[in-house]
């Protein structure tokens, strides 16, 4: 760390401009030449992961990049030397300390009477996340998705690669919500059924389509209570300028992202913002952390539709009934 | 918040034996306290004028505890004796396991009368066909297809998500045009509208039924209908082991139609207590609407919350063993 800042006074100095801009780094151009076709612009995520929000050792990413790392190739010090490779360290760190990029709200829509945003209403996701949170091809009964993720990229550990893979394997018997067990935070905003917001001065209670699910999310300042686990963990929000902001902890070990496999561990801790940027549209935003299972925290967002069909009503989908009616005709047998 | 969570706790923990309770009546614990409920508001208590919401409406908005015991129906002179040594009701065996909870709000105590107040009788007005077939349920209570719902994890409809048990509270919420009911119960919740508009089409089935309601001065009146047929009206408390249908004052192996029409009335008595009356029809099972009457919620402290109750998730096993039935290994399509 000591290095960097020095070459970061260093960087200042023969830039002879503050640095504070992530295009006046040396370590810029490096990039641009040599980064960014695979790892997007700005360390945002191509073809290759997302380097922003950056959180390496400057020595692992010597590593790496002399080395090579899965697809990624060994790259020499013709075309990159060290002392390039510790700017370009230097350029990711100043865009990963930049204050994050979430706008200051353009749309500044309907407040309820304590003055926060009004999510009232029945809103419902139109994507794929619900088969795959990665960008996908069709596959029998699943339509193809570009994927929800940043960068499109879930930062597994290498034994968590193994253990998606196999999920994925099996996902038509050991996907949790075909054995009917609660779906899981975020897993239930974008399972294929609308979800209704209800709100309070003290409490924003959603209620769901699927399976009867409830979150009470408390917003009166209360903490999350004394450990212990749930499937849909235990949500505490507040109120940021346009954004409602939701903290759920307090996870079991038992959902999946999605039927492809995408698991967390009881580490599990979810954050999501619900941004309103329209009468009609809600930006969701996640931002997944499990130290036992991710290398770093990760980022899926889409939006919300609000459901305008003249007095729409929450049904049943009462999947223990279809269980109970499976085991009636099939005798319990396994499908 | 310690006291709750070690209700949480033995929740989680003792699932299994939570689900074989369904219907019992709570665990005994210390601090009964006297409360004097009957059937009938006094007058006294239908005068009672309750706190008003932002925008007007009478405010039920508040966390709530489940009602007294109290038999659902009154005792009929069924020569049925239970054998010696056999279980009386669960309730009794299993409340050793919760741990007598110092800080536990009072419970008011048992009531005498039972909580069918019309007919007068205090029974059920079953037609005998249907007198017939709820003793064949009752009979088969180790079969999967007759098993008590409830004990299925499938909705409590109503009134039965009303009745006492110990382990259900509640949360009412009211937004301007809106009376919201969250049942901890496995996470139960219904809307109930107050601008008039109709049900929904009557193709359309839901555990909970489908929900309106109106002000009529103090008192909520919901009506609703579109119910699933998988349920049964009510039924709580234990039926002791091997009780004839004919013998129970429980309610339990009320099945209904689809025709099943329920009409209720919550009025606030005083701060802490709202009274549940709900008048049932279905003329394809009973002979006459009957109704019953109760304090079914009592507010609950200051602290309360509602705990995720996940009830199918923990209850393959118990469903194994009470029917021999494995309904953990039955898959359903994904619905993506």
């Amino acid at each position: 760390m000591f290095v960097m800042r020095v070459l970061l006074a260093i960087c200042i100095l023969l830039a002879g401009v503050p640095a504070a801009e992530g295009q006046e780094h040396l370590g810029a151009a490096s990039y641009q030449r040599v980064c960014q076709l695979c790892h997007g612009a700005e360390g945002r995520g191509d073809i290759a992961p997302a380097l922003v929000p950056f959180g390496f050792d400057t020595e692992y990413v010597l590593a790496v990049v002399r080395e090579g790392y899965s697809q990624m190739p060994p790259i020499s010090r013709r075309e990159l030397s060290d002392d390039e490779v510790r700017q370009v360290v230097v350029y990711l760190e100043s865009l990963s300390s930049r204050p994050p990029s979430t706008p200051t709200p353009l749309y500044d829509g309907p407040r309820t009477a304590e003055g926060q945003p009004d999510l009232n209403g029945i809103w419902q996701v139109l994507s794929t996340a619900s088969w795959d949170l990665l960008a996908h091809n069709a596959r029998d009964g699943v339509p193809a998705g570009l994927g929800v993720v940043d960068g499109n990229e879930i930062p597994y550990q290498p034994w968590a690669v193994t253990k998606q893979q196999e999920n994925y394997a099996s996902r038509m018997t050991e996907d949790p919500v075909r054995k009917c067990y609660l779906p899981g935070v975020p897993r239930i905003t974008y399972m294929p059924f609308p979800f209704r917001i209800l709100q309070t001065p003290d409490h924003v209670v959603m209620t769901y389509e699927f399976a009867h699910t409830v979150r009470i999310i408390y917003t009166d300042g209360s903490p999350h209570p004394l450990p212990n686990d749930f499937w849909m963990g235990d949500s505490r929000g507040r109120w940021e300028e346009g954004s409602l902001i939701v903290d759920t902890t307090h996870f079991n070990d038992q959902t999946w992202f999605d039927a492809a496999g995408n698991f967390h561990s009881d580490a599990l801790h979810v954050v999501e913002r619900y941004t309103p940027t329209s009468p009609y549209h809600i930006d969701y935003e996640v931002t997944i952390e499990d130290p036992n299972v991710f290398t770093r925290p990760w980022t899926m967002r889409m939006p919300l539709y609000k459901r305008l069909e003249k007095d729409l009503q929450l049904l049943d989908y009462d999947c223990v009934d279809f269980i109970l009616q499976s085991v009636a005709t099939q005798g319990g047998a396994t499908r | 918040m310690n006291s709750r969570f070690a209700r949480c706790v033995t929740i989680g923990t003792m699932l299994s034996l939570t689900v074989l309770l369904a219907g019992l009546t709570p665990p005994t614990v210390a601090g009964f306290v006297e409360i004097v409920t009957t059937g009938e508001k006094s007058n006294q208590e239908a005068s009672y004028v309750p706190p008003r919401t932002e925008w007007g409406d009478p405010d039920l908005r508040g966390h709530y505890l489940p009602g007294a015991s109290q038999a659902m129906e009154r005792k009929t002179n069924t020569t049925w004796r239970q054998p010696e040594g056999s279980n009386r009701g669960q309730g009794a065996a299993f409340s050793r396991f919760f741990e007598p909870d110092p800080d536990a709000p009072p419970r008011p105590i048992r009531v005498n009368t039972p909580m069918v107040i019309d007919p007068p009788n205090g029974r059920i007005p079953f037609q005998p066909w249907a007198v017939e077939q709820r003793a064949e349920i009752m009979a088969r209570q180790n079969e999967l297809e007759h098993l008590d719902p409830r004990v299925k994890c499938l909705p409590s409809a109503l009134p039965r998500a009303h009745l006492p048990v110990g382990y259900n509270t509640y949360q009412i919420l009211q937004i301007p045009g809106y009376v919201v009911m969250l049942y901890e119960w496995n996470h139960l919740y219904r809307y109930i509208p107050l601008d008039g508009r109709p049900h929904v089409n009557g193709t359309i089935r839901l555990g909970m039924g489908d929900s309106r309601g109106h002000w009529e001065g103090d008192t909520l009146v919901v009506d609703v209908t579109n119910f699933s047929e998988n349920t049964w009206i009510v039924g709580h408390g234990a039926p002791p082991e091997g009780a004839p249908a004919s013998a129970l004052t429980t309610g339990h192996g009320v099945f209904h139609s689809d025709a099943l029409h329920v009409i209720e009335r919550f009025t606030m008595t005083n701060i802490d207590t709202i009274h549940y009356e709900a008048t049932i029809e279905d003329p394809k099972i009973f002979t006459q609407p009957w109704t019953i009457a109760f304090d079914a919620l009592r507010r609950a402290p200051a602290n309360h919350m509602l705990f995720e109750y996940a009830c199918h998730e923990g209850n393959g096993r118990n469903v194994s063993l009470m029917t021999g039935t494995d309904i953990q290994t039955a898959l359903v399509d994904a619905p993506e």
